[in-house]
């Protein structure tokens, strides 16, 4: 058997058809009985009186209808006038509380705005799809694995003209470009390398003009065009649609306008903004040339692909594979000993290489501020508690009246929802505050001169909405359990007014409060701690280089059609002119900066050491560097001497080696001397050994490596590195110059100094750790005072039991440990239970710690010691007040 | 509509009492018939011109008594000069004698 649901609407609308046939049958009653004083016999009288109903159903159904009317509305209103009720008892209660109120209104506040302003980050940059990129579900990025390799451009088109399940794919580069025109100085901005299809792959339109078309999609030499942006159009060209057609300078060279791409695109990369589209194999310096895309094993492109609305993605990666495979294999089966793996994904706006760092960098953030509001929730439920105390007689009123508990709980809550609402408008308020700021920021380092971030951050429908649920969540979590506790009281203790005895279930629920709170204060200073010590230890690293006053300019000759061999007595004698210009204390050329990644080479062998168990030779991370290298950069020189002018192709081979590669191959003797063969057969003699340094991370371990000098094993891409007086600047219009008079078509690529070209390394610790350590401040000081004010209050409410207790003969310093130990279990409890998660998840941030510990003890112990002592002075105050009462006053209390 | 009002203005009755108030004072030329007269107090407290309380009849069975609210009673004088009105139109077209 099934009991029938008592449901409210059924009952109401059982008494309303009951209630009209009572109202009908009282008069037929009535009209019967005058009828019968008119003399009619009783049964004639009822017959009568009931005929002239005509149908008694029909009439009470008419009236049923219209009373479910009336019942309907009176409900609404009713409700409303609840509604209104509470909301008006919520804020007399709370402008009668008006501390209380601000307190809890700004610590909430804080947490809102930390949490949606991460939020509106994590989804500008995640989340927000790009203008201009249609369909981006059938999108796929595709690259080489394992990882994110680039891809030749003989296998994009390999990959393209082969179908399988890919409708389109386009190749792409980013390129830094110079843009000039007659009528203005030219500005470095972000371009984007393109073959011909990239804007129909995206489904992009153009705005004014056209995209590539014939000729122009092919990587054959031919004239330069280029598409421009909307957004630059607007601010260079005035919107001007006669920029079609005309010509712009990219890089020095002349290129015709064909195009402005639609409004608000600016490339398929979020944060990255795209000014100009030209063309893969476009005659521009700095541009991939038709020459060197044809190498099918050089990795130089990306690639984007449509695919047939619902194709498996590992289907299309298996294809592409085979293809892969195939194509390398036909090209030279020597060289296509590993199996070629296509790396297909969904599209996504943050490049691939970015998005694993960059998702678990929101994640970290997302975690911390989560903390923070965490705690500013158990702090206010805190208050609610302590507040609730006061007002158990007010409650146990209202429920001895009669009021239902159901009602005095909405009540309760109506006050938390009040409080968050007004915390959530403040924290909405601060957070336009906050991304404003954080839009117009510019970032002090730039990965590339003068490509700046485009970041839209401006919180939109979808923050807000996160925002309102995320209020509302809030005021639930810290308004519903002390609601429910404070209408719980038990009304004959109340109402006498011995709230000395505190309910065992009130001490308990605080202690749980109380240890939550230590737990999530603990979490979040140790993040925070963590990313302060990384921030520190890699400002203070020593890189064992010194990038004062350094600037770069870079050069690549096969720009101009220069080998190798045909580069180095340009580079030799732009180094040696640039010397003797004003300001400049030192110079020297370098193929790659420092951190900027590595050049390894494999078979290498060292004279007198084993090579590797089954290998021809060890793998050697190694660069070019001119004279003057060691010296420009600091670094020191442990033995020997290092490049010099007369190192040159005619001259023996010499190469530098670091200590650290010296002390392994060689331990305990000299490294001076020695020989090292490399794979095609030479032989390169040490004649200096070098300090170890940092060469690709900031938190790697010492590291092989070996210099050669740039005469003897020379590159067409080299970077000057000039080093000036202290804040000089550097001559870099006589540099240019001095290049062009050496070799007029030698591009000076980029410009910038060696400082921001490193600092974008520490962006993720300086970003981090100002965001952890704001964050973690506030968490410190709401934690420090919810675990005060929780102590306190439970010494407090326990006022009457100590005072029992010394009564009983209690000595002050058992009544005083007495309340330490039981004041201390809740935080011990929560910092053992915060440190065990904290232990466990701190691993997560090892990625961005650069070298410290994710176990750091200075930082663990660091955090309980002052969370610890926060703790103890928090009960020592009222522990100590608790001795003084006297024992008589605190029994007759209240 | 407007006679109901009127019944009501001395004070709350119930449906049987509407009824005969108003046959009796209009001299039984005016027969309520139920069928109209309940659906009408029900549409009439729903609109807002009436309220109820539940209360005893002269049986002692459980008896709906209405009475009027303030918008009742706005309704009663409105309609009363209404009719009027149109009585005082209708009067002196019939009581017109020619020119």
């Amino acid at each position: 058997m099934t009991p029938r649901i008592p449901l409210p609407w059924r009952a109401a609308r059982r008494r309303i058809v009951q209630d009209v046939d009572e109202e009908l049958l009282g008069h037929i009653e009535l009209k019967a009985r005058d009828l019968e004083r008119e003399g009619l016999t009783p049964e004639d009288a009822l017959a009568q009186a009931n005929s002239a109903f005509g149908g008694t159903e029909a009439i009470g159904l008419d009236c049923a209808v219209i009373q479910r009317q009336i019942d309907r509305r009176k409900r609404r209103s009713m409700g409303i006038d609840e509604i209104r009720n509470d909301l008006r008892w919520a804020v007399r209660s709370l402008l009668r509380a008006r501390g209380f109120a601000v307190f809890a209104i700004l610590t909430l506040a804080l947490g809102i705005a930390a949490n949606t302003s991460i939020f509106s980050v994590a989804n500008g940059i995640f989340l927000r799809s790009l203008p201009g990129v249609r369909n981006p579900n059938t999108l796929v990025d595709v690259m080489r694995g394992p990882g994110f390799v680039s891809i030749s451009h003989p296998m994009y088109e390999h990959f393209r003209d082969n179908g399988v399940a890919l409708d389109d794919l386009a190749a792409f580069d980013v390129v830094g470009v110079s843009l000039g025109d007659e009528h203005a100085a030219p500005e470095v901005v972000m371009g984007l390398q393109v073959s011909g299809n990239y804007f129909d792959v995206l489904g992009t339109r153009p705005a004014e003009g056209r995209f590539f078309l014939g000729s122009e999609r092919s990587i054959a030499p031919g004239p330069s065009v280029a598409v421009l942006s909307h957004h630059i159009w607007l601010r260079r060209f005035d919107g001007d649609p006669g920029v079609v057609g005309s010509t712009i300078r990219v890089n020095g060279e002349s290129v015709t306008v064909i195009g402005v791409a639609e409004e608000g695109f600016s490339g398929h990369m979020a944060a990255a903004r795209v000014q100009v589209f030209m063309p893969l194999g476009s005659a521009v310096p700095g541009f991939h040339s038709a020459a060197s895309l044809g190498n099918v094993f050089s990795g130089v492109l990306e690639l984007v692909g449509r695919v047939t609305d619902g194709a498996d993605i590992g289907v299309i990666g298996a294809q592409l594979s085979q293809l892969g495979q195939s194509r390398l294999i036909e090209e030279d089966p020597a060289r296509a000993q590993s199996q070629y793996l296509a790396n297909v994904r969904k599209y996504s706006p943050v490049p691939g290489t970015v998005r694993g760092p960059a998702g678990i960098f929101f994640v970290i953030l997302s975690v911390v501020v989560g903390l923070l509001l965490l705690i500013s929730c158990l702090n206010v439920a805190g208050l609610l508690i302590s507040r609730s105390a006061g007002r158990r007689r007010e409650m146990a009123i209202r429920l001895s009246l009669g009021a239902a508990r159901g009602r005095v709980v909405r009540q309760l809550m109506t006050e938390s929802l009040v409080l968050a609402l007004l915390a959530g408008a403040l924290g909405v308020m601060l957070t336009y505050w906050i991304t404003g700021a954080l839009s117009a920021f510019q970032l002090p380092i730039a990965p590339l001169p003068g490509l700046s971030l485009d970041l839209h951050l401006t919180p939109d429908g979808g923050v807000l909405l996160y925002s309102f649920v995320l209020v509302v969540g809030t005021g639930i979590l810290f308004g519903l359990t002390p609601a429910l506790r404070a209408t719980r009281a038990d009304l004959v203790t109340d109402l006498k007014g011995e709230g000395g005895l505190a309910a065992p279930g009130r001490n308990r629920l605080q202690s749980t409060l109380v240890a939550a709170q230590m737990a999530a204060t603990i979490l979040l200073l140790t993040v925070s701690g963590l990313f302060l010590r990384a921030l520190v230890s890699a400002e203070t690293l020593d890189t064992g280089f010194d990038t004062t006053d350094v600037h770069l300019a870079s050069f690549d000759l096969e720009l101009a059609g220069r080998s190798s061999e045909g580069s180095s007595a340009f580079y030799s004698e732009l180094r040696r002119r640039t010397l003797e210009f004003a300001g400049v204390l030192d110079a020297t050329v370098a193929g790659k900066l420092p951190l900027a990644g590595l050049s390894q080479m494999a078979p290498v062998n060292f004279e007198g050491v084993e090579p590797p168990e089954g290998t021809s030779g060890f793998t050697l991370a190694n660069q070019s560097v001119g004279p003057g290298y060691f010296s420009t950069l600091g670094i020191q020189l442990v033995r020997g001497r290092g490049f010099q002018d007369r190192d040159d192709a005619s001259a023996p081979n010499v190469t530098v080696v670091n200590e650290a590669l010296a002390n392994r191959m060689w331990p305990g003797e000299s490294a001076l001397g020695r020989r090292v063969t490399l794979g095609d057969g030479s032989l390169y003699e040490v004649v200096g050994v070098a300090a170890t340094i940092k060469y690709s991370r900031l938190n790697e371990l010492p590291r092989n490596f070996a210099y050669f000098p740039a005469a003897q094993r020379p590159r067409t891409d080299m970077i000057l590195h000039l080093k000036t007086a202290p804040g000089g600047s550097p001559p870099m219009l006589q540099i240019r110059e001095a290049a062009s008079a050496l070799e007029p078509a030698a591009a000076l690529l980029s410009a910038t100094s060696l400082d921001a070209a490193v600092g974008i390394f520490l962006l993720p610790q300086r970003v981090g750790a100002w965001v952890t350590g704001v964050v973690g401040a506030f968490g410190l000081l709401l934690g420090g005072i919810g675990v005060y004010a929780l102590t306190a209050y439970w010494v407090t409410t326990n006022t009457r039991e100590l005072g029992i207790r010394m009564a009983m003969g209690a000595s002050r310093r058992e009544v005083l440990l007495g309340v330490l130990r039981r004041g201390l279990a809740a935080p011990a409890v929560g910092a053992i239970f915060g440190l065990v998660v904290a232990l466990a998840g701190s691993r997560f941030l090892e990625a961005f710690l650069f070298g410290v510990d994710p176990l750091d003890p200075l930082t663990f112990g660091g955090v309980v010691a002052i969370l610890g002592s926060i703790s103890f002075v928090a009960n020592l105050v009222p522990a100590v007040r608790a001795t003084r009462l006297d024992p008589v006053r605190a029994l007759r209390a209240e | 509509m407007p006679l109901i009002l009127k019944s009501l203005s001395w004070g709350p009755l119930h449906g049987y009492r509407i009824g005969r108030w108003i046959q009796e004072r209009t001299e039984e030329v005016l027969q309520v018939e139920e069928g109209v007269l309940y659906p009408a107090l029900h549409r009439m407290e729903r609109d807002g011109y009436l309220t109820s309380e539940w209360g005893k009849n002269d049986t002692g069975r459980r008896a709906k008594f209405y009475s009027l609210t303030v918008l009742g009673q706005e309704q009663l004088e409105a309609e009363t000069a209404r009719w009027r009105r149109s009585a005082l139109a209708v009067s002196t077209v019939l009581d017109a004698t020619e020119a």
